[in-house]
Parts: C-alpha cells; sequence; structure tokens
C-alpha cells in the first residue's frame, strides 16, 4: 500500500541521481581529442564543483579554508588535465587529487588551529570519499529542498550564507536574539536534512 | 576506537547542535576539543559530520550565487574597462590575458564558486591568465577574434508581439555582435540565439555587445530569458542587469536615468553614478564605486544621474509588453486607473504596485510577487461580468501585515471601484464604512508558493484548482479622485492581500445584474466562508503538536459517547458514488467507516491503517440513536504534510429520519442546523491538528443525526478519530 498521490511527490524528486558514472561516461563518448577534450575536461570539473567543494568542506568544516583549497584542487587538475584517463570516471580521480590538497593545505598551515585536528581530518576525508555518492545525491536533494523552504526560512540563509554575516550581524538585521539565530539556524538545517531523507527514501521506493 | 561502548556514542541531537555552534563560527575553542574527541572515537559521528559539512559546502554555494553573479560583473568588467582604456577597444586576446589571477585570492575564490558554472568561455578567461595552464588554441582564439561578426540573433520590426515568434523565418534579418539597433518603431523584436526574446520599444536604441549582452542607451526594453542564458546582461548608462533566469523590463530616459522592473524571476543589478562630462573626456580610468542589489519578483528599481537607487512605487504593464503575449488595448476614452501609489518607503518595500489596463480576465495575475491568479468561482459563469476587462492593480501580497498601509488609488474617470477581500479574514472598518458587498465572489488560484503549500498548482479558467475565494465590494465614484484603501484587519500571515479592479461608471451601471449564486462557492467545494453559511451553534477551537500528550484540549479516546463500542457507527455519505472514500482507506459493509471512532490512533505521519480520507469532497454521518445533547466534538488528523489540515463544517438534525445529505447551500440543508465550522489553516501544516466544538455549559443540540461536510481538497485530511462527549461527560482538560 503506497502513500495517496505519491506521484505529486515523485514529479520533484531527485532527477538522474546515482547516473553520475553513466554521464561521465556519456560525456568521455562525445569527447574526441584536442579542443574537444579540453570541453570535456571544463565540462566534468564544471559539473563536480559541488562535489569537490563538499568533499573538502566536509574534511575540514570550514568555508574559507574551502575555498583555497577548492581553488588549489582546480588548479591541480587542470594541469594534470592531460594525464587524465578521459575513460576512467572523473570523480574518483578528482577526490584523490582534492585529498592531496587538503593533505598538502593542513601541513602548510599546521601551526594555526583548524576546526580539525589533523587526525581527524584523515578520518573525514576517509568517510567523505567513501560517501562521494551519497553525497552528490544528497547535494542535489538539497538543492530540492532549499525550494521547499518557507520564504522567510530562505531569507534568514539568503542572509547567513550570501553576505557572510556573523550571528551577532543577521541578529541585529533580522531583529532577533542571538540565541534565537542560532536556535533558528539549527531548526532550518533539521528540517533540510528531514527533507533530505524524506526525499532519497522516496526517491528509493521508485 | 570505534569499539566503544554503546554510552559513548553522543546524541545525534547533541552533535548537530555542536556542528551548527561550528558552521555558525561560535564554537568555543572547548567545544571543537569535544567535537575532535567525539569524531576520533565515532564513525557515526563522522558520518553525520561529513552529511552536515557537505550540506554546509552546497548551502554556501547556493545562496553565495545569486548575490555574487553581480559582484563577478562588477568586478571583471571594471577589470575591462580598465584594459579597454589602456590598449584600445575591445581586443579578445588582451581580455584573455586580464584573467582573475591578478585578483584578490577572495575574488579569485568566487570566480570558482560562480564562474565555472557560468560558462565555456568565461571557463577559459579564467584558465588562461594562468601562466601554467595550457595557451588556448588557434581555433579557440579564432573563434573569439571572430565573435564580432557573428550572427547571434534575429531582428524582427513591425510585428505585433503576440505573432513575433510565429513571423521569424518571414521577416527575420540577422544580428551580429557590434550591430546598432537605433528603432522609432514602436516594438521591434529581438531574439538571441542563446535563448533570450527581447522588445525593444522605440524610440530606442540597443547594442549587442557579444551573445550575452546589449546596451541600451535610451528606450525601453523587455526580455524573455531561457534557462540557457542566465547570466544575459543589459548594460544602460549607469547600471547592469544581471538575469538570474526571469521576465524583467528595463527603460532608459535620455538623461540616463534606468528603471528595471521584475515581472518573474531575478535579477542582479549594480549601479553607480554617472560620469559627468569631464569625466567622459578623461583617459584615465575613473572608477566611481557601484552598488549590488538583487531584484525579485514584483521589485522595481530606479537608479538617479545620482546613482542612488529609489523605489518605483507602480509600473503600467501595457508599457512593458513581454515577448509573445498580447499587449492591452486601451479604450478610446482612456484609463479608468491613472495610477496608485502607498505610504511606504523605500526602506519599506521594494516592490511596485502593477496597473493592467483592461487586464481583469480569468487567470489574470493577481498580485507581483505571487503567481497567484484571478478566477471565477464557477466554470460555468466565469467573473462576475461588471469586472471583466476591467483595469485593474496588481499589489504586494506580503502587503498583508502592513498593518498601517494605506493604498490610494486614482481614478482617472467616473468609475466604480472594487475591493476584493479574502473570505477568511473579518472585515475591516474602512471597508464596511464606505463600500457596499456586491454579493459576489471570485477565486483566487494559488501556486505552490512554499513547503507549506508545496501540492498546490495552478489550473486554466474559472472554477478550476481553486484555493481561496473573495468577497466583490464596490463604491462608485462619480467625480474622479484618489480613493485611499487601508489595511487588513488584522493584518495577517496566510491569508491574502486584498484586489483592486475599476471599470467606468457608466459600463457598470449598464451591466445586467446576476444572481449571486452564480458567484458564490458551495458548500463543499473547498471555498466555503462564513458569509454564506448561518451562525454556527458552536465556537471551535484548533490546536497543532507533534504528539498527542501534546495537546491541550486532551488525547483522544475510545471511550466516548460516539465510540464505536457503543454500537455507533460512521458511515459514508456516498451520494450514489459521486463522493467516494479514497480507495485505500477502510470501508466495511454499509459503507461504515471505523478508523473514525474506533479509539485507534495514527501511530505514524503516514498511517494507511488507523486513519480515513478523501481525495476532494467527503461526507459522512453517525446516527446517535437517540436524541443526545451534546457537550463537545473532538476531531484529530495526522499526517506528515497537507492531509494534517482540517476544513469540513458539521451539521446536527433532531428529526429520527435522517434528512437528505446532498445540500450545496445553506438555504439547502432543509432539516439540518449547522453545528460548527472547523479549518486549521492558519495553522503549519503537518503533524496533529485537532479540533474542538462547544457551546459552553449549555450544550450543544440535542441532535439525533450528525453530519460531516469534508471541504474539497485535492489531498484530503487523514482523520484519526473523532470523539463526541455527551453533556457532562467531556474529560477535563490536561493543566498547561
Amino acid at each position: 500500500m503506497g502513500i495517496p498521490n505519491q506521484a505529486s511527490y515523485a514529479e520533484s524528486s531527485l532527477d538522474g541521481c546515482g547516473t553520475e558514472q553513466m554521464d561521465d561516461k556519456q560525456i568521455s563518448d562525445a569527447g574526441g581529442g584536442g579542443n574537444e577534450s579540453v570541453d570535456v575536461f571544463i565540462r566534468l570539473l564544471t559539473d563536480h564543483q559541488v562535489d569537490l567543494q563538499a568533499f573538502i568542506m566536509s574534511s575540514l568544516g570550514n568555508h574559507p579554508d574551502t575555498l583555497d583549497v577548492l581553488q588549489a584542487t582546480n588548479i591541480a587538475l587542470w594541469k594534470k588535465a592531460t594525464v587524465f584517463d578521459s575513460k576512467a570516471p572523473f570523480l574518483p580521480w578528482a577526490i584523490g587529487v582534492a585529498k592531496y590538497e587538503v593533505l598538502a593545505f593542513m601541513r602548510k598551515r599546521r601551526r594555526d588551529r583548524h576546526t580539525f585536528s589533523p587526525e581527524v581530518v584523515e578520518l573525514l576525508m576517509d568517510v567523505a570519499a567513501q560517501r562521494t555518492p551519497e553525497t552528490s545525491c544528497r547535494s542535489r536533494a538539497l538543492m530540492e529542498c532549499i525550494k521547499e523552504l518557507p520564504e522567510r526560512n530562505r531569507e534568514f540563509l539568503q542572509i547567513r550564507y550570501a553576505q557572510q554575516q556573523s550571528v551577532q550581524q543577521v541578529a541585529t538585521k533580522t531583529g532577533r536574539t542571538v540565541d534565537a539565530v542560532k536556535s533558528l539556524f539549527l531548526r532550518i538545517r533539521r528540517a533540510l536534512e528531514h527533507c533530505i531523507d524524506r526525499r532519497l527514501a522516496i526517491d528509493d521506493q521508485l | 576506537m570505534d569499539n566503544q561502548p554503546d554510552n559513548a556514542t553522543p546524541d545525534r541531537s547533541a552533535l548537530e547542535a555542536l556542528l551548527a555552534t561550528v558552521a555558525l563560527g561560535e564554537a568555543t575553542d572547548e567545544q571543537l576539543d569535544q567535537l575532535n574527541d567525539i569524531l576520533l572515537r565515532d564513525e557515526k559521528a563522522r558520518e553525520l559530520t561529513c552529511d552536515f559539512m557537505a550540506g554546509e559546502a552546497v548551502l554556501q554555494r547556493h545562496f553565495q550565487l545569486v548575490d555574487r553573479v553581480a559582484t563577478l560583473h562588477g568586478s571583471a568588467h571594471e577589470l575591462q574597462d580598465a584594459a579597454d582604456l589602456e590598449d584600445g577597444p575591445t581586443d579578445h586576446r588582451s581580455s584573455l590575458r586580464t584573467g582573475p589571477w591578478n585578483l584578490s585570492p577572495k575574488t579569485r575564490g568566487l570566480f570558482w564558486s560562480v564562474g565555472v558554472a557560468a560558462c565555456l568561455l568565461l571557463a577559459l578567461f579564467v584558465w588562461n591568465g594562468d601562466d601554467d595552464a595550457p595557451q588556448p588554441s588557434d581555433k579557440e582564439v579564432a573563434a573569439n577574434e571572430s565573435a564580432a561578426s557573428q550572427q547571434v540573433g534575429t531582428l524582427v520590426v513591425g510585428v505585433p508581439p503576440q505573432e513575433v515568434l510565429a513571423s521569424l523565418e518571414k521577416h527575420r534579418k540577422p544580428v551580429r555582435v557590434g550591430d546598432t539597433i537605433s528603432t522609432d518603431d514602436k516594438i521591434t523584436f529581438l531574439h538571441f540565439d542563446c535563448g533570450v526574446d527581447v522588445l525593444l520599444m522605440g524610440p530606442a536604441e540597443l547594442s549587442v555587445v557579444s551573445p550575452m549582452r546589449a546596451e541600451l542607451s535610451k528606450g525601453t526594453l523587455t526580455a524573455r530569458v531561457a534557462e540557457s542564458a542566465h547570466g544575459f546582461r543589459i548594460d544602460t548608462p549607469n547600471s547592469k542587469v544581471t538575469d538570474l533566469g526571469t521576465e524583467f523590463g528595463v527603460s532608459v530616459d535620455d538623461s540616463g536615468v534606468t528603471d528595471t522592473v521584475v515581472f518573474s524571476g531575478k535579477v542582479a543589478m549594480e549601479y553607480r553614478q554617472l560620469p559627468t562630462a569631464e569625466e567622459s573626456r578623461s583617459t584615465i580610468p575613473l572608477h566611481k564605486p557601484s552598488r549590488s542589489q538583487l531584484l525579485t519578483e514584483g521589485n522595481a528599481l530606479r537608479v538617479t544621474q545620482e546613482g542612488l537607487a529609489e523605489r518605483i512605487v507602480s509600473v503600467t504593464r501595457s508599457d512593458y509588453p513581454l515577448p509573445g503575449t498580447t499587449p492591452a488595448i486601451l479604450p478610446d476614452a482612456g484609463p479608468v486607473i491613472r495610477d496608485v501609489w502607498d505610504n511606504l518607503s523605500t526602506r519599506d518595500t521594494s516592490k511596485a504596485y502593477q496597473i493592467v489596463h483592461n487586464g481583469f480576465r480569468e487567470d489574470a495575475g493577481a498580485f507581483v510577487d505571487r503567481k497567484y491568479q484571478w478566477n471565477g468561482i464557477s466554470a460555468k459563469y466565469g467573473l462576475p461580468r461588471v469586472l471583466r476587462g476591467g483595469d485593474y492593480v496588481m499589489p504586494f501580497c506580503d502587503d498583508k501585515v502592513q498593518d498601517r498601509i494605506q493604498v490610494t488609488v486614482d481614478l482617472a474617470r467616473p468609475a466604480r471601484l472594487f475591493v476584493l477581500l479574502d473570505n477568511r479574514l473579518s472585515i475591516p472598518g474602512w471597508l464596511r464604512s464606505e463600500f457596499t458587498d456586491t454579493g459576489y465572489d471570485v477565486g483566487i488560484d494559488e501556486d505552490a508558493f512554499s513547503v507549506e503549500r508545496s501540492w498546490q498548482q495552478l489550473g486554466e479558467g474559472p472554477g478550476v484548482s481553486l484555493e481561496r475565494s473573495c468577497s466583490v465590494w464596490y463604491v462608485d465614484v462619480p467625480n474622479p479622485h484618489p480613493v485611499v484603501l487601508g489595511a487588513l484587519d488584522p493584518p495577517i500571515h496566510w491569508r491574502v492581500m486584498y484586489g483592486i479592479v475599476a471599470v467606468p461608471l457608466e459600463e457598470a451601471l449598464s451591466t445586467r445584474d446576476e444572481p449571486v449564486a452564480n458567484h458564490q462557492p458551495k458548500i463543499g467545494s473547498g471555498l466555503i466562508h462564513r458569509g454564506l453559511l448561518p451562525e454556527p451553534a458552536t465556537i471551535c477551537e484548533i490546536e497543532r503538536g507533534m504528539q498527542y500528550g501534546e495537546l491541550m484540549m486532551g488525547l483522544p479516546t475510545a471511550n466516548d459517547f460516539g465510540a464505536v463500542k457503543n454500537g455507533l457507527l460512521f458511515r459514508a455519505e456516498t451520494l450514489d458514488g459521486l463522493l467516494l472514500p479514497h480507495p485505500d482507506t477502510t470501508v466495511l459493509e454499509g459503507n461504515v467507516a471505523p478508523a473514525l471512532n474506533d479509539g485507534l490512533l495514527a501511530d505514524s505521519y503516514d498511517d494507511l491503517k488507523h486513519n480515513f480520507w478523501y481525495n476532494g469532497q467527503g461526507r459522512f454521518s453517525i446516527d446517535l440513536k437517540q436524541s443526545t445533547k451534546l457537550q463537545s466534538i473532538r476531531t484529530y488528523s495526522v499526517h506528515w504534510l497537507d492531509r494534517s489540515f482540517q476544513n469540513f463544517t458539521v451539521w446536527g438534525s433532531q428529526s429520527e429520519k435522517m434528512p437528505p445529505v446532498d445540500f450545496e447551500t445553506a438555504a439547502g440543508a432543509k432539516g439540518w442546523e449547522l453545528i460548527g465550522i472547523v479549518n486549521t489553516d492558519v495553522l503549519d501544516p503537518g503533524g496533529l491538528h485537532a479540533s474542538v466544538l462547544s457551546a459552553g455549559e449549555e450544550g450543544i443540540g440535542p441532535y439525533r443525526h450528525l453530519l460531516w461536510v469534508l471541504e474539497y481538497a485535492d489531498r484530503s485530511t487523514f482523520l484519526t478519530e473523532i470523539d463526541i462527549f455527551e453533556l457532562g461527560t467531556a474529560p477535563a482538560r490536561p493543566m498547561p
């Protein structure tokens, strides 16, 4: 027995999640030599920016550091473009490069205090690398879940993320207390996690 | 380390709270140490942390993308402008050399945040600034060099906007980068191959700068941008308007003042002060500071010569016909609504009223900040005749919460002015004292505006998928003057702002009255309201919780007077097969619906076993076996989202034989008295919704039969239990 009218939810459920391997292959098949290979490489790199950023953020837990390492990773990937086997899946290879850049970053900044200790970063990298396909699906579900948020919550996140405001600044701007901002942020994140789980569960049923 | 005892596993909720604190940058050293300790020893915690932080990355990317596209264009083009001044006119080789590696690390990060996803050209622009990176191939450079002569679109002149797409083959002229379209024609259509349709209203001058960019020196244009062309940009003397998926209009007057209006989607806008005459002649690059702003649906902004942003209070839609639409034909006598304004400041809102002349018709847009539509209540009769073709104002739905708003409508001719008021609201004093209720209702068709209403869809034409009804009030204004309208009473979420329509007075007076019943919703239609019902015998209290134990009105019970164990049965009233319960719900012989009074409760938010529900309208009754004085009726519903809402009326009859149950109006409810009206739509969706109907110490009734009429909903209520208490038997409510 299913949920009545489930079709209306299915329409907005994940589309193509789990087909990453096929997409990469299709792109590979389309790519030939010379400039077409460049196009294919750029396309792959573009398509997987979210996955790479999610992997690095999962490992470091800090946004500015993540952007720095993502940039270094992109440069490294571009320099290695000529050795990339276009018949192989792109993301595992790119994650491998990103791992190296995360470690290089931790070595370079070994005297700084980071969110996670070097040991924890290594453990998290392993988990994040293993979970890449699942994270990819969760990321796509999250994009849909953002659309489902009430407008007032989206506006709140817009202030928080787009304008990179501190909790105190967000509190001032939205007329809330600091504690209320923290509490609202946690509630929204939990709602989003719940939404992701729901969407993925629906997707599994289909 | 992963083999710690279970009691070392951190609570998920506590870990989420800790991660949120870290993500907000508020974590103390002690909290970071605590988190690291947890992560070192617990694999599940590491998985949760990876999911949480990956989510942070997605949220950062998503919410920065919109705002930063404007910044990206500003930064990139400031460099481009400087390069132009130093090296002469645009040279694609030099612009390729001026890559973002010359920017600050933060800005380089920005390029990676948004630039990679933007387009191939931009990606090359980024890459080739790196000395270590491969240089562009001859083919790529040649492609860029040849862009100046490349056809990027098609021009069609002198064809009505609604016919222009069909005329492309016949009348088209190629448009190339570098072309300037200078026209006095009323309408010129320009199609960019990247997926942008532009209507240019002359006199106007538009230069094509690139396949994705044009400069408007004067005149007005509207653009409809396909997804493939997000990032398309219109530059004016003091502004850059970058599309982020939208329909928008831009107007530049002779002094360079720029008006931008967003009809759908959003645009990123960057603006600055116009250069002075001296600055224009200078060969030294001068960069005045720029500002950026995101404009969303319904927003409108004027950028003055001084580079100041001002709110545009109202725009006339006929000034901004969109590609593919039929422009409004103004009557010879001129418009009825001349202007509209309010008492809000630029600080309060950046939305603009839209005046639509002759535009009030089926599926007409209702608000500038929602995709809601006006429709007639009845599929047969449509909108009331007197309203059709009237001038109307699209206000801001969000104005419903402005408690001191005054909207002034300036009428140009003797007119009948209508206000369309959400029937769920009380009638404000200013409306009751100055206006008269026509008795007509009109409907609002709502889209899936947010998660709270995510199941809603727009229908087409009258009487289709309507969510709300509004009563139509009018005042005759024989001597045209500005009429001031007030605020809703009280200002409230989950309601809509009133609509405003005006028709020429002589037309209104000569329009034959229609029977009001043609324009009033029927009982059960989903749109019934108090104005069409008699005064109910009870008051209704409603409540929402996530657990039964949270409810202040008390737990459901199997020991109420109306319980199945007392031999009382709820029966679905199918009206000869017209109103059937959902096929997955349990219905026994004789249309008995056991879930409603068996005392067994839904134990999940999607429990198909312990709920009774319909899709669409529904009616069910119970025979109390004897005329009974009641104390209260409690109804409980449980669902994870929309099916928790309760929207029904309860009727009672003293007759031994149950009267007919197929009535559609209060007058038709022969033998029935209205006991109560229940609507929980002001509550958040999902979880447990509960209602109680009661009437104080005297009780309700007596009644022999009770009838529930569920108002129409695509996905109707998951009813898990209805408790009926005889007078003096209802359990006391729990203490708060």
